[in-house]
């Protein structure tokens, strides 16, 4: 390559060079398209949302060869082609002109997914039944050389395509296994009995009134196991049961009731209370007891400071 | 051993022990032993405070019952230095901490007496802060190239301490079980310099990172952590603890 260069007429030398810093240039202007749903990349949506619409943000870069308006599609499944199907639903084409913004939003009507309405013979939103979409996108920009968007434009589709699932379907109950007493609380040891990212509801049924029902008292991520009850009453039987809900919002059935009733408990201070110990306690480690150590600390800091200067 | 070769290997570790002192730099001609101005100390040891002691228990042992094991103390020392002739002595603050975890007891709910162990976890936090005087012995160390430093500190001790059950600081008829102890303490131990063993890489060390010599040591103290008499938690100990320390 070197030789060549070097064995070049001064005229054709200068034309090779003009046109690799060209190319070079070309090749650092890279287009590229990001979709996302609701700024983030995976959305679940369940039955309560079927009115409502989200926000398709996209973004392109080195808008400045763009050939065509972006198209933007909702499309049943994990992967996206080159171009929407029929049964694919199409929002609204960005056009050349919008696209010079670098981003910005369009709007999908949940209401509007494919295989959801009754136009294309769909269940229906709000329907019990598990859907997963892409939301996919296109534009062509110019290629050849010199670019022209004549013959030969090129296809950008975006990097990644964000998955947006419809959830209708109810987790099922989880099982409430264990109620551990302990000092105003119960402890609620619960499996989930399903793999999706499942929240457990904790409610809980007053003894004092007959007529009470189920109130929400804790809730907690079902991978913890376990959620706390608290501000019971030592000694009184509580009746607890466990919901599941998962991230669409879809709740289950109750599990079966568990019993429990908390107890007194001692801790070591309690303990050592009960047999006699003449501490008082009470003191506050952030105020007026640490004053004195505090004080030393810090002269001995100071001195170990002053003669560190003195020595060097 | 017939007499000449008695002679040979006394010459021979003669030998060797002048060559090792001159590793470490300490005859003439060699460079100077640089002066170390403190020492950092990291140590870990078995501690289990005298809480069942206090008089007021009458003999009864909530720490025992309770816990059953001594705590895991850890201690991070810095020492000052202002004499060194015959050794070193200067000042030293300390700062430990220590926790140690066990199951709650289940109460009767009329008697209050115990009636088995429970699920919910108690624990106890200590974090005693010691201001101390230090003397080490270590100009056998430094001029006879003896690699053990004996040494001795003494001072006052402040032991801030709380606990908890479920998590939370514990309320036992209106007392919280947070509070601090004063007290007083004596530590003895013996260090054995590193740089005995690999002086080359003491060296090293020095120019480095500056730091001068490298021990690693044991040491016992006996600490009365009882505000002096006064009633309420004892917090006195007698325990070994074993680490590290750099002079630099």
């Amino acid at each position: 390559m070197a030789h060549a260069l070097l064995t070049t007429p001064p005229m054709r030398l200068a034309l090779s060079i003009a046109m690799a810093v060209a190319s070079g240039a070309a090749l650092g202007q890279t287009s590229g398209l990001t979709l996302q749903i609701q700024s983030t990349d995976r959305l679940v949506v369940g039955p309560s949302q079927c009115g409502a619409n989200v926000p398709v943000n996209w973004a392109v870069t080195s808008v400045s060869q763009v050939c065509t308006s972006l198209r933007i599609w909702v499309t049943q499944g994990t992967s996206c082609a080159t171009a929407p199907s029929g049964s694919d639903f199409s929002l609204p084409d960005v056009t050349v002109t919008e696209m010079q913004a670098g981003q910005g939003t369009v709007t999908l009507a949940l209401a509007d997914l494919p295989g959801l309405t009754a136009a294309d013979g769909g269940a229906g939103c709000g329907a019990a039944v598990r859907q997963e979409y892409r939301v996919c996108g296109t534009f062509k920009i110019a290629g050849g050389y010199p670019a022209s968007c004549g013959a030969s434009q090129t296809d950008v589709s975006a990097s990644s395509a964000p998955a947006l699932i419809y959830d209708g379907e109810p987790p099922p109950p989880p099982t409430l296994t264990a109620l551990v007493p302990l000092d105003s609380s119960l402890v609620a040891k619960v499996t989930a009995n399903s793999t999706d990212t499942i929240t457990i509801i904790l409610q809980v049924k007053e003894p004092s009134d007959p007529t009470s029902v189920y109130t929400t008292r804790d809730t907690f991520s079902a991978d913890s196991g376990s959620g706390t009850i608290t501000g019971l009453q030592n000694g009184a039987t509580y009746s607890v049961i466990a919901i599941a809900e998962d991230e669409a919002g879809n709740q289950s059935g109750p599990s079966a009731p568990l019993t429990g009733s908390p107890v007194p408990t001692s801790g070591f201070f309690g303990q050592y209370t009960q047999d006699g110990g003449a501490e008082k306690g009470g003191c506050s480690i952030a105020g007026g007891a640490l004053l004195w150590p505090a004080a030393l600390a810090l002269a001995f800091a100071g001195w170990f400071a002053i003669s560190r200067r003195r020595r060097s | 051993m017939r007499t000449p070769q008695v002679a040979l290997a006394a010459a021979a570790m003669a030998l060797a022990v002048g060559a090792r002192a001159q590793e470490v730099g300490t005859h003439a001609g060699e460079p100077a032993i640089p002066p170390r101005g403190q020492t950092l100390e990291l140590k870990l040891g078995s501690f289990t405070p005298l809480i069942d002691r206090e008089a007021a228990l009458n003999g009864k042992t909530p720490y025992a019952d309770t816990f059953g094991t001594p705590m895991l103390l850890g201690e991070v020392e810095i020492d000052r230095y202002f004499y060194q002739g015959i050794g070193a002595a200067g000042a030293a603050l300390s700062v430990g901490y220590a926790e140690k975890y066990g199951r709650a007891s289940v109460l009767d709910p009329t008697t209050r007496l115990v009636v088995g162990p429970s699920e919910e976890a108690t624990a106890l936090f200590v974090v005693p802060i010691r201001l101390s005087g230090v003397y080490r012995f270590d100009w056998a160390a430094l001029h006879y190239n003896v690699p053990l430093v004996p040494y001795v500190k003494a001072g006052i001790i402040y032991e801030p301490w709380w606990g908890t059950k479920g998590g939370q600081i514990e309320y036992v008829n209106g007392r919280r079980a947070v509070g601090g102890r004063w007290g007083y303490g004596g530590t003895a131990g013996l260090s054995l310099m590193l740089d005995w063993f690999e002086p080359r890489l003491a060296r090293d060390f020095y120019a480095d990172l500056g730091v001068v010599h490298t021990y690693v040591f044991g040491e016992y103290t006996l600490a009365e952590v009882n505000s002096f008499g006064a009633a309420g938690l004892v917090l006195s100990s007698r325990h070994f603890m074993f680490g590290v320390s750099l002079d630099f």
